[in-house]
Formats: structure tokens, C-alpha cells, sequence
């Protein structure tokens, strides 16, 4: 009998170790997916972003489907998930996720809500009007720069110049000139500028180059580089294959 | 007619457009998109269903009207000059809106088929079937303003041979009544000083018919040597006299909310539970119902309420209408001006109309996010807060920036007038503060001592103050203020005024100034 009660005693000891090892099992299984998942969120996002008016849904249509459209403001962005046309028309680039973001004042913000899964952001620019504007394109270049993704993650930045076709139109080192000193302005009035409700970021951290430098676009650690182009124009120009180069680059 | 008609994406993408003048400019519709669509501005936008109202959308010389199709995200909009008076663009904009959906409904779904599709010309079939939709509206905007023969007039209603014609025809005059009417309210603008006439009398002639029967029960007034008879006090007597007067009970009266009275027999008030509040979030959730064109079967409870939590359906506006007055009211309740409110509303609900919900989103959540995102467009600012800057440009074109503290009274006006005078004078500015309150007793005086502490904390801060007494015109100050600030060279001109309510005009219109 105390034999039989010992192997009982030993069968619910081991059935118990049994159950424990089980659930252990499971829960290591389940941390494992967890980190995995996380770790997939892969960055494959391009935004295209600026003032309205500066040619980003053009370029937008002519990324994904290669053709030029004639186009109007925009009021929801476009989105879509597409593989890159390259210029040999049998093989097909890699997919891409591009966003067109609208360019009006109030709906510029949503920029922020992608900058998590961002790889690169498209910064287009009337080469035209920017003498004119150059106040509202250097703040609206100044917030994403000084987003907390961007500068964490070191995000490449390509600022496409379009319209040089136009008579009027800057040349792309003027540009950076002139947006090299407005954002030298702008980042001491910012620094110097009022909390507001909630913001809880550290605004010294947000200086960005150096400080008793006047502010280059080189000081900053994103790769950032200037290209002229005109998206109307239908032949595959310069502008066109720099922006795909530019993203065919990342996407890899 | 017309100027330009044209269907765009929501995404900027045109998909058909078609204009009459030579020289169209895609101005109209820019500033369409720009001031309305997004900007929210609300004189465009009674009338809701995401229609312009009678009046459209006007900006130089044009006039716009637009129509939402959500849930292919399109916006079909027609432009004409402001001057023209087109009684049948209405008409002609829902024909156009339901005959481009109907045509191209496959393509439209897939954004790509409809680019490749522009290429090719996919679109192009449609300028004759727009020409032959502005011909039908013209057409039956042209029928419907043939005068009315006699016998529609008030004049033959009050003729004997239209008073015996009248009470049989009563229940067939319905029908026709609210069709002249509609016509008659669809033709009123462009016959104004005939149509008023005509407009209004067609109402009062349908309410007439009811009332000529109402009065015939209660006999004709008896008139006795000119003067209403005493014998027909009682006929002239139409108070209610059959309820008798007994008082109603107390129970139903006071009911659940009597409270309760303590030992010494004095009356204590029933206390506020805070128990109702929860009541109503669980409420909300049971209004998702299905649609009432669903065809599917109801199934058994508990797995209804799982159809309808996981699968995607189209929102319609009966559905969204309970949850909107909900939030309606909770709005007016948080003491949001009811026109705002109701403008907010309307908005959420255009934005809505027609679109899918993803599967386990509930109603409430979907109007949850539209009107996050409305609320999100209507508070971001359009031009840049960035104060400093705007001074260094003023200070480069050596002139000084002026602020304007204008506020209702005691929200802290001079307060926050002096906070801001801190900053800027950490700033290393150089500031005026000037007094144009000159209503209320102390306010100069309670800007002389902040201006004395602000300069008293910092060595070398400049904060003067300006007035000029009290009881004189605050814009002639104001003035005044700015004039020296520009000589002596001071940054900032800070300028306090007295509180005013919006609503109060005189006061208002002095601010203009």
C-alpha cells in the first residue's frame, strides 16, 4: 500500500512538473513572437511633402503609374504600395510604400503621424515662389527636421527643386542659401519660444547644427542633397531618376 | 452657361474636367478646396449633404457648387459666374454626380485603373452625356416656370366658382399642392418680384383649404349694429373648459425626486448620483443597429451583435443620426454656440456619409476619429505662431509689432499681458505697454506697477508705459502709442484693452477701429 501511495504521490509530482514545464513553454513562445513582431516594423515608408502648389501629387502619379496627370490641390494624402518602374522595362524595383501628404496649412501636421515607419522623405519645392515663400518652406523644412524621429533616426532627406523649366526659376544652390539662413533664424526664435500645452520635448535638444556657427545643412547628420527638376516635362530628365535612385537606394 | 465642370480625387487627381471659356483657371477650385473643403468655413457650407447651399461657394467673379461622393472619394464641382443666375445647377449637379457614378462605378474604386485609364481617354465618352445633362436641366428648369393659369391663383379661390370647387377636391388638392409648391419654391429666385407674390401665396392657398373648413364648424361672427353681440360671449368663449380643475397628484409631481426629511421634520434635498453620468456610454453603444436595406437575416442575439461589431457596412445618415444629436447636445451642454455645434456636426456627418467602417470599429468610434480630425483642421493654426520671428521681420522694416490683448471681461488680459512682457524682455526687446483700457477704474494704475516690478527685475530692460487718462477714445491712444513707439524706437507695442463681450455691437465696432 505505501508503495502504491508513493508512485501516486510521485505521479501527481511529476503530472504538476509536467503542467509547469507546459506553461512555461507557452509563455516563452509567446515572448518570443513579441519580439519578433516588434522588431519586424520595418521602415519602408517615402513621404513626399511641402508647400501646396509645389508639384507632389504629380510626382506622386508619376512614381507609381509613370504617367502625368493634371492635378488640383489635394485633400487627403495618397497612399500606395507599389513596385518601383525602373527604366528597363522587364524588371520591376522593389516594392515601395510612397504617401503624398497634402500641402495645406492645416493638414500639414500628419506628417508627424509617419515618421515612426519613414525611410526617407521627398522634399519638393517650387523653385519660383520660394524667394517669395521662403519663410513658410523653411519652417515647414525646419518641423521635420527638428521631429524627434528624424533626428533619431538619422532620416535621408532629398530636396527636389521643381519647375527650373520656368523662366523664374532659382537654381538649386541659391535655394540652399537662402533656406540656410532662414533656418539659422529660425532656430534661435524657436529655441526662445513659449511652451505651449503639450509639449513635453526638450526644446535645447532640438538645435540643430552648431551653435555659434551660422547653420549649414551639412552640420546636420541626415544626408541631405539638393536636386533641380521639372516634373511636367515628359521625358525621364535628371529630376525624375534622382528621386527614384533616391528611393531605390533606401529601399534595399 | 456654365464655366467649368470638373471631377477631382479627393487626392488632387482630375479625372474629367471640362470647360467652356478658353481660358479657365484652376483658381476657383484651389480656393474651393482650400477655404471650404478644408478651411471649414462655415457661411459655405449650410445646407448640408455636402452641397453648397443656394448660394455656393463665391470667390471673385465665380460661383461654385460642389457635391461629395465619399466613399469613392470624389468631388464633382461646377463653376459659373457669379452674375448669372442658373435656377438648375442643383438639379444638374445631382444628375451629374449620379450619372458619373453610375457610369464609370467599376473603375472607380481602383485608383490606378482610373490613371491608366485617363491616358487612354477612359473618361473622354463623358462631355456629350454632360451636354446632354445640362440641356435636360435646363429643360426642366424652363417647365417648371410657366405662369400658373387662373385657376391656381388665390384670386379664383376666393371666386364662388372656386370656393364649390374647393371642398370636394380637398383631399386630390394634397398631391398637387406640394408639387406647385416645390415648383413654385424651385422658381421663386429668378421671378423675385413677381414670384414672392406667387410663392407665398401657394402655401397660404393649401393652408387656406384646411382652415375655411375649420372656420365653417364655428359659424360665421355675429356682428350686432356693428358691435360683437353680448350674446356671443359664449360663442367668442374657446377656453378649454371640459378638464375639470382637480389638481394633479403630488406623486407625479415630485415622484422619485422627493427627498427625505430628518428627525427634527425639516426637508433634505434628494442628493445629485453620480450614477447617471455612466448611463449614458452604455447607451451609445447600442445604436449600432443594421441597416435597415441590409438583406441578411437577422440572426440570434448574441450573434447579432458579433455581425454587426465585425462586419464593414455603409454608413448612411439615418445611421449616423442618433449618435449626431447625441453629440450635438453634448456639445450645446459643454457650452459650444449652437450654430457651431450644429456646423461641426454637419461636417462630421458629410465626411462620413457613404464611407465603409472597418470591421470592429463601432459607430461611435468611427464619428470619434471624424470628428477628432475635423476639430484637429479647425484648431491648427493656418499662418505661423512664430511671434519672434515676426518681430526680427518688423524690426528689419523699422517699424514696431503691435499685439492687442481684446478678450471678454476677467479672463486675464493684463495679466497675461505682463507675462508676455516678461518673456520678450527676456528676449532682449524693448517694449511699450499702452493703456487703451480706459474704462475700467485701476487698470492704468495696475500697469504702471508691472511695468515698475518688469523693470526692476532685470538691469538694463526697457518697459514703458503709455497712457493718457482715463475716460478718453482708446483707438486715438492706441494710435498715439504706436507713433511713439516708432520714434523712440521701440520693439513691441503691447496694447491692453477693456473687456467686451461679443455680442455687445458698439463696443465691437470700436475694436475695428
Amino acid at each position: 500500500m505505501s508503495t502504491s501511495g508513493n508512485t501516486a504521490s510521485e505521479g501527481q509530482a511529476t503530472l504538476v512538473l509536467l503542467a509547469v514545464l507546459c506553461v512555461l513553454i507557452c509563455l516563452g513562445v509567446i515572448a518570443l513572437v513579441v519580439i519578433l513582431k516588434k522588431k519586424s516594423v520595418r521602415r519602408d515608408t517615402f513621404l513626399i511633402a511641402g508647400l501646396s502648389d509645389a508639384g507632389k501629387t504629380v510626382l506622386y502619379t508619376r512614381l507609381r503609374y509613370g504617367k502625368v496627370v493634371e492635378t488640383r490641390r489635394s485633400m487627403v494624402e495618397n497612399e500606395g504600395r507599389f513596385p518601383l518602374s525602373s527604366d528597363d522595362e522587364d524588371s520591376r524595383g522593389p516594392m515601395v510604400h510612397v504617401v503624398d501628404l497634402p500641402g495645406h496649412e492645416k493638414l500639414r501636421f500628419r506628417f508627424a503621424d509617419f515618421m515612426p515607419v519613414t525611410r526617407g522623405i521627398a522634399f519638393v519645392i517650387d523653385s519660383t515662389t520660394v524667394a517669395r515663400n521662403v519663410r513658410d518652406v523653411a519652417e515647414y523644412l525646419y518641423d521635420v527636421l527638428v521631429n524627434p524621429h528624424v533626428q533619431k533616426l538619422e532620416i535621408p532627406i532629398l530636396v527636389v527643386c521643381n519647375k527650373k523649366d520656368m523662366l523664374l526659376a532659382l537654381n538649386e544652390e541659391k535655394i540652399r542659401s537662402l533656406l540656410e539662413a532662414e533656418i539659422d533664424r529660425l532656430r534661435t526664435t524657436r529655441a526662445a519660444a513659449v511652451e505651449s500645452q503639450d509639449d513635453d520635448r526638450n526644446r535645447a535638444d532640438e538645435f540643430l547644427g552648431y551653435e555659434n556657427e551660422t547653420f549649414k545643412f551639412e552640420h546636420l547628420p541626415n544626408p541631405m542633397s539638393f536636386v533641380p527638376c521639372s516634373l511636367i516635362s515628359e521625358d525621364n530628365g535628371d529630376g525624375i531618376h534622382a528621386v527614384k535612385d533616391f528611393i531605390q537606394e533606401l529601399a534595399r | 452657361m456654365l464655366d467649368q465642370a470638373t471631377v477631382l480625387t479627393k487626392g488632387g487627381i482630375v479625372l474629367w474636367s471640362h470647360s467652356y471659356t478658353p481660358s479657365a483657371s484652376p483658381a476657383p477650385i484651389d480656393s474651393l478646396i482650400r477655404s471650404v473643403l478644408v478651411g471649414e468655413q462655415a457661411s459655405a457650407r449650410v445646407g448640408g449633404e455636402g452641397k453648397g447651399d443656394a448660394e455656393g461657394y463665391v470667390k471673385d467673379s465665380w460661383r461654385v457648387k460642389w457635391s461629395l461622393a465619399n466613399d469613392v472619394g470624389v468631388v464633382f464641382v461646377i463653376v459659373y459666374q457669379k452674375i448669372l443666375h442658373l435656377p438648375y445647377t442643383d438639379t444638374l449637379l445631382e444628375s451629374f454626380h449620379k450619372t458619373f457614378l453610375d457610369r464609370y462605378k467599376d473603375s472607380l474604386g481602383d485608383e490606378r485603373a482610373c490613371v491608366m485609364g485617363l491616358g487612354e481617354g477612359a473618361f473622354d465618352g463623358f462631355e456629350d452625356v454632360f451636354e446632354d445633362l445640362v440641356r435636360e436641366a435646363e429643360r426642366t428648369a424652363k417647365r417648371t416656370q410657366k405662369p400658373r393659369t387662373f385657376q391656381e391663383t388665390a384670386a379664383y379661390a376666393n371666386t364662388v366658382a372656386g370656393q364649390r370647387n374647393e371642398k370636394p377636391n380637398a383631399t386630390d388638392a394634397k398631391p398637387t399642392t406640394v408639387e406647385s409648391s416645390i415648383a413654385a419654391a424651385s422658381s421663386s429666385p429668378p421671378s423675385s418680384p413677381r414670384g414672392r407674390g406667387g410663392g407665398s401665396s401657394k402655401p397660404a392657398e393649401s393652408s387656406q383649404s384646411p382652415k375655411m373648413g375649420g372656420k365653417g364648424g364655428r359659424g360665421p361672427r355675429v356682428w350686432d349694429h356693428g358691435m360683437p353681440g353680448t350674446a356671443s360671449q359664449e360663442q367668442l368663449d374657446f377656453s378649454d373648459t371640459k378638464e375639470g380643475d382637480d389638481a394633479v397628484v403630488s406623486e407625479a409631481l415630485v415622484g422619485t425626486s422627493l427627498g427625505q426629511r430628518t428627525a427634527d421634520g425639516l426637508y433634505d434635498a434628494l442628493e445629485l448620483d453620480d450614477n447617471e453620468y455612466e448611463e449614458e456610454d452604455e447607451g451609445d453603444d447600442s445604436s449600432i443597429v443594421p441597416n435597415s436595406t441590409d438583406p441578411k437575416p437577422s440572426k440570434t442575439g448574441l450573434f447579432s451583435f458579433l455581425h454587426n461589431l465585425t462586419s464593414s457596412k455603409t454608413l448612411s445618415k439615418e445611421d449616423l443620426e442618433p449618435t449626431m444629436l447625441k453629440m450635438r447636445e453634448h456639445l450645446i451642454n459643454k457650452n459650444v454656440a449652437a450654430e457651431i455645434a450644429s456646423h461641426l456636426c454637419d461636417s462630421v456627418t458629410t465626411g462620413l456619409v457613404g464611407q465603409q467602417i472597418a470591421a470592429f470599429t463601432s459607430l461611435r468610434t468611427a464619428v470619434k476619429q471624424q470628428m477628432e480630425s475635423a476639430l484637429k483642421r479647425i484648431l491648427t493654426p493656418a499662418s505661423s505662431t512664430d511671434v519672434l520671428r515676426d518681430i526680427f521681420a518688423a524690426k528689419a522694416s523699422n517699424r514696431p509689432y503691435t499685439i492687442v490683448f481684446v478678450g471678454v471681461n476677467g479672463v486675464g488680459k493684463s495679466t497675461n499681458l505682463s507675462k508676455i512682457c516678461f518673456w520678450l524682455l527676456q528676449n532682449k526687446l524693448k517694449v511699450l505697454i499702452a493703456a487703451c483700457d480706459t474704462f475700467r477704474s485701476g487698470a492704468v494704475e495696475q500697469l504702471r506697477v508691472h511695468a515698475r516690478n518688469l523693470m526692476a527685475l532685470e538691469e538694463g530692460s526697457v518697459v514703458d508705459l503709455f497712457d493718457r487718462g482715463y475716460g478718453k477714445d482708446p483707438a486715438g491712444i492706441a494710435k498715439d502709442a504706436i507713433q511713439f513707439a516708432k520714434t523712440n524706437h521701440h520693439d513691441v507695442v503691447l496694447i491692453d484693452t477693456a473687456g467686451r463681450m461679443q455680442d455687445n455691437e458698439p463696443l465691437m465696432r470700436a475694436l475695428a477701429k
